[in-house]
């Protein structure tokens, strides 16, 4: 198993056009989020479009795109958490109590954390520069950095045996 | 790498679970607080509401009519839902439910009703409605839950539109049939009285009341009535119904 990276490119190697479209992640990932609420899922399919459209542009693009879209995967997953918690207080009587409470804040929180992450990345990523994000980060920088095994194999053309 | 991924995996999980269970012991706000304070504003909007459309709560011993449905719906009643009845001025053939536990009945029903039991069966079909929660669902699928919490007098206006407007789906129509058979067969009435109800309302009028326009699949529903045997009901009350109807 290859333990080797690709050389993650420096700012002055990355075309102006690369890196607004890698900023265009974080920004595409806001119009959606407001756009989706409070169907989460209309900002995950937008996300996921924007990343295989962009994937292939260069590793940097794909990278912020990938950090983008996986870190709004657990926003996402929690705000939809809340709007299916505050449906069923109308529908099946739940009971409001400190626990939704504390929860609605820790939503609140989750999304401004990832507004105010996916701003500062933006702007990095403008400058042609990496931004990781805690597991997110690491994560996409895994997936797209990575040499895979497959990817060292050389194929080559033999005679009929 | 896999174990540093790992590692802030788990940093995250425990400070989404610290934080959740940290403010659920030391709230910034107490739910109890905000649930009395939404009690408050639900009271607001339904005092809007009445005011609005000219609603007169039964029970009140100002008029006849007031007092007869008092008399009703003490007989219709559930464990489950405490509700208010409320009579309107309107002379529309209708009858519906509205959020915050209310049935509305329309003098223009009132007056096509032959008996008390006939009335009795509108406010079961009501009721079931309300149990059922088919109000929220509507609710929540036309207006989204914003309207609900909100307050002001155009935006009660148009939720009361939407209410009385808007049709319940099929399934909830037959679900609160359903209820009010139940119901009838409780307090000893034969359902056949709303199929009696139903049968002059269409017959009287070439327009379709809207009671009836609302409620989709008619006929089906008629004979769904008719299947049970017409009897007299032995129910007494203390009023003279003709009586009620004629001070109206």
């Amino acid at each position: 198993m290859s333990t080797d990276y690709y050389p993650i490119q420096q700012p002055e190697d990355l075309p102006a056009r690369e890196r607004e479209d890698a900023m265009g992640g974080y920004f595409m990932m806001f119009a959606s989020l407001a756009a989706g609420l409070p169907l989460p899922i209309i900002n995950l399919i937008a996300a996921i479009i924007y990343y295989h459209v962009n994937k292939h542009k260069s590793r940097f693009v794909r990278f912020h795109s990938l950090q983008s879209l996986l870190s709004q995967l657990p926003v996402s997953l929690l705000n939809a958490g809340l709007v299916v918690w505050a449906i069923s207080f109308f529908k099946y009587d739940f009971n409001f109590d400190n626990t939704f409470l504390s929860y609605l804040i820790v939503v609140i929180l989750a999304n401004l954390l990832y507004l105010g992450f996916s701003i500062a990345a933006a702007i990095k990523a403008r400058k042609g520069l990496m931004y990781y994000f805690i597991f997110f980060g690491k994560l996409s920088y895994e997936i797209v950095y990575k040499v895979k095994d497959e990817e060292e194999q050389i194929y080559r053309n033999n005679p009929p045996i | 790498m896999k174990k540093r991924l790992w590692r802030d995996f788990l940093i995250l999980l425990v400070i989404f679970l610290g934080v959740w269970i940290f403010f659920t012991y030391f709230p910034i706000v107490d739910a109890e607080v905000v649930k009395e304070t939404y009690i408050d504003k639900e009271k607001e909007i339904k005092n809007k509401l009445i005011d609005l459309l000219e609603y007169k709560q039964a029970d009140s011993d100002t008029t006849q009519i007031l007092r007869s449905l008092g008399e009703l719906k003490h007989l219709v009643s559930d464990k489950d839902v405490k509700y208010e009845l409320y009579y309107s001025d309107s002379h529309e053939i209708n009858a519906y439910a509205l959020p915050g536990n209310m049935i509305v009945i329309n003098r223009g029903i009132i007056l096509q009703c032959e008996t008390p039991e006939e009335l009795i069966g509108v406010i079961a079909h009501e009721l079931g409605h309300l149990k059922m929660k088919h109000h929220t669902d509507q609710l929540l699928t036309t207006l989204g839950i914003e309207l609900l919490l909100a307050g002001s007098s155009s935006t009660a206006g148009e939720v009361t539109k939407v209410l009385t407007q808007t049709a319940f789906s099929r399934d909830m129509e037959t679900e609160a049939d359903d209820f009010a058979i139940k119901k009838l067969k409780e307090l000893g009435i034969t359902p056949s009285y709303l199929a009696k109800l139903f049968k002059r309302m269409y017959t009287k009028s070439d327009m379709i009341p809207e009671f009836l326009n609302s409620h989709p699949g008619m006929n089906k529903r008629i004979s769904k009535f008719s299947k049970y045997q017409f009897e007299e009901s032995k129910l007494e009350f203390t009023f003279d119904w003709q009586k009620v109807k004629s001070s109206l």
